[in-house]
């Protein structure tokens, strides 16, 4: 998002409103073009967007909560993944 | 945060994906619902067939479903696969013991589970499969 706005930009206030959230979903929409967002959907079936699906569920209120390991370790591998992780595509959309 | 309204369509929608992931998934509770400080609703769906351990298998599942309905207008990134004993999934299932089987329930402004939301609309118990394990 930041990318996205340039010096002097006035931010569109709904854009704004929006984009303050943790939320993986929202946040995708957000900041990344229309064509990777319906590139990912057809890419539904791959090891990748089965780790989306799983790191979108992450939730920054979690931290207040108790976590058992394994979730915690899933969605960890799911955004770390060195194949098909989430962070990597992220990088390369960057 | 701005106010997402949870139109008939993707409804009508999660309804028809629910049916057809009963099949190779038993979907023991399901409802849409949007927490407070979110602008996004989200369709969550508890199975006592899913842990956070085979999380990854349960979303395979999903995927091959939605697969299986070209058709379907769901966003799966609006998905969220919830193990039974998650309290959410709780709430969901307290409500099913005294609601009418066949009606959906909604809810506005309430706590639902632990969590303060804007939204839940809970889909009927008739169209879930029945609770095959203990709950804790």
């Amino acid at each position: 998002m930041a990318k996205r706005t340039r010096e002097h930009d006035f931010p569109d206030k709904d854009t704004a409103n929006r984009v303050f959230t943790h939320n993986l979903t929202a946040l995708t929409k957000l900041a990344l073009p229309e064509s990777v967002t319906e590139e990912m959907e057809r890419s539904k079936g791959s090891p990748l967007y089965k780790n989306w699906l799983i790191a979108k569920d992450g939730n920054e209120k979690a931290r207040y909560k108790q976590i058992i390991e394994e979730q915690v370790r899933g969605l960890h591998q799911a955004i770390i993944d060195p194949d098909h992780g989430v962070l990597a595509w992220i990088r390369n959309h960057w | 945060m701005d106010q997402e309204p949870l139109v008939i369509d993707e409804i009508k929608a999660a309804s028809e994906f629910i049916l057809k992931l009963n099949e190779v998934l038993p979907i023991n509770a399901a409802f849409w619902l949007k927490e407070s400080d979110d602008g996004l609703w989200f369709l969550h769906l508890a199975s006592d067939h899913v842990t956070y351990g085979n999380i990854g298998e349960g979303y395979g599942k999903v995927i091959q479903v939605s697969n299986d309905m070209p058709e379907l207008l769901l966003d799966l990134l609006r998905v969220k696969l919830i193990p039974i004993d998650d309290p959410l999934a709780q709430a969901a299932l307290n409500i099913y013991e005294h609601a009418p089987s066949n009606r959906p329930t909604r809810l506005a402004g309430a706590m639902f589970g632990g969590t303060s939301v804007d939204g839940v609309y809970l889909y009927p118990r008739s169209i879930m499969a029945p609770v095959s394990s203990p709950t804790s």
